[in-house]
């Protein structure tokens, strides 16, 4: 189980230094994708909802860290994010891509809106239409990316030996 | 059943309340707290690395790219010295000629030799959609300090916000959180600059007087008020102007004139010879 959770944690710092690195060069109409938030879905619709709290609260950690301001930002919408993917475990199938695609969109239309609220609540000025283009631009994108990616995240797990209770 | 959902509810109320509190406490302009500093040390060479991957990958295509027109590009450059040698000689009477009208109008000029500049690498950026911030290769150990300008040729990048050792957070013009006292080059018109959430390619200039007239195209430059940015640093250029909704001012919209995306490298101004320099004239 320890060894489930450096796996956990591996993944996250991974996703974290794409995500501060690279990932600015794949903007699209100004959006980029979230993949320390996909990973922490990923992690949540596979294990649970314990599991996704804990990879979400871990990822907003060193999201926070990394951006250097507001910590906690990223922990609140990242653990909403786990937490309701955790939810849909036990009620699809996890195999299938599809499915993890429109859970990975609800969980990031989640995510960002409770990011927006907290940004209103610390009265940062954001217009509403620029905050749905963000909210909604983001769960496109990792949407989409859900569709190359889970495929190959899911079949490491089930590689390593740590998703043996699934229906493959 | 009742008592464990009130205890449920109890926690999460407890962890909302906690977590709202410590976002409250981190805002941008504060010390770093020790964890802060430790995971930078910790992760930061992890950025550096994937980024001198992602600079050898970017020059390693652009030279691959640049093979391919070798023979048309040497055809065209030979061309171009042919016509710049003769363009030079010009220029070197406009030159003389210059400087002693600039002379005569006791003209100040801006040049680069104003500054005091450190160049730095963009190693990280914010990992989020919402905020516009990234880190530098360059700290403390640098005589890095918060609120230095931070520039490129083409124009304003931001300024410094926290400094650790051997890196610095630099807010971006770009971040909502970022207001800019700025002017309009062609008229002199007095405005604040604010980045737009969730745009690398647009910026905003508030508090325009209503009665006057704004072009497309007018660059917009910083105006020195405030102490923080040195004046008459370039922007961008206005792309429209439109009525405020209180109806007492106008907004412009601004393209900036740095590609945010492809940052690269920036320039870290650490001291301004002469803050008085009246650069406007200056960027044509």
């Amino acid at each position: 189980m320890k060894k489930l959770r450096l796996f956990f944690l591996a993944f996250i710092l991974l996703a974290l230094i794409l995500q501060t690195t690279v990932v600015d060069l794949f903007r699209v109409y100004s959006i980029k994708p979230d993949l320390v938030l996909l990973v922490v879905i990923f992690l949540g619709f596979m294990y649970g909802k314990r599991d996704g709290m804990l990879a979400g609260f871990l990822g907003g950690l060193f999201s926070d860290l990394a951006a250097g301001s507001y910590i906690g930002l990223n922990i609140m919408s990242y653990l909403a994010a786990g937490y309701l993917a955790g939810m849909g475990k036990n009620n699809f199938y996890k195999d299938n891509v599809f499915v993890a695609s429109v859970i990975c969109v609800i969980g990031t239309l989640l995510s960002q809106l409770v990011y927006y609220l907290l940004l209103l609540f610390l009265i940062v000025d954001v217009p509403v239409l620029h905050g749905i283009k963000i909210i909604v631009g983001v769960a496109l994108y990792n949407g989409f990316l859900t569709l190359i990616l889970y495929r190959w995240f899911y079949m490491f797990f089930i590689s390593k030996g740590y998703l043996k209770d699934v229906d493959v | 059943m009742v008592s464990d959902n009130y205890k449920k509810i109890l926690i999460v109320a407890i962890v909302i309340t906690l977590a709202i509190f410590m976002i409250r406490a981190t805002h941008l302009e504060r010390e770093i707290t020790v964890p802060e500093i430790a995971f930078k040390y910790i992760f930061t060479p992890f950025q550096m690395a994937v980024v001198a991957i992602e600079n050898a990958g970017k020059s390693g295509i652009s030279f691959l790219i640049s093979l391919k027109d070798l023979a048309e590009e040497n055809k065209k450059l030979k061309e171009e010295v042919r016509q710049l040698k003769s363009e030079l000689a010009k220029m070197e009477e406009y030159k003389i000629q210059n400087r002693r009208l600039k002379e005569l109008l006791q003209y100040k000029e801006f040049t680069i030799d104003n500054y005091d500049l450190i160049s730095a690498g963009v190693i990280g950026r914010n990992p989020s959609n919402w905020f516009s911030t990234i880190t530098i290769n360059r700290g403390m150990q640098d005589g890095i300090k918060p609120d230095m300008t931070v520039l490129v040729p083409e124009g304003l990048v931001g300024r410094v916000v926290i400094v650790h050792s051997n890196t610095a957070e630099v807010l971006l013009i770009t971040d909502p959180r970022m207001g800019v006292g700025a002017v309009v080059q062609q008229t002199r018109l007095p405005g604040v600059v604010r980045g737009v959430t969730g745009s690398c390619e647009r910026l905003k200039m508030l508090h325009l007087p209503k009665d006057t007239q704004i072009k497309r195209n007018q660059v917009v430059v910083t105006s020195g008020l405030g102490g923080v940015y040195p004046k008459g640093i370039r922007i961008g250029r206005i792309l429209k102007a439109y009525n405020d909704p209180s109806g007492l001012f106008q907004i412009a919209e601004v393209e900036p004139f740095v590609d945010f995306k492809r940052l690269e490298y920036v320039f870290v101004v650490t001291e301004v010879y002469n803050p008085e320099i009246n650069l406007l004239e200056g960027m044509e």
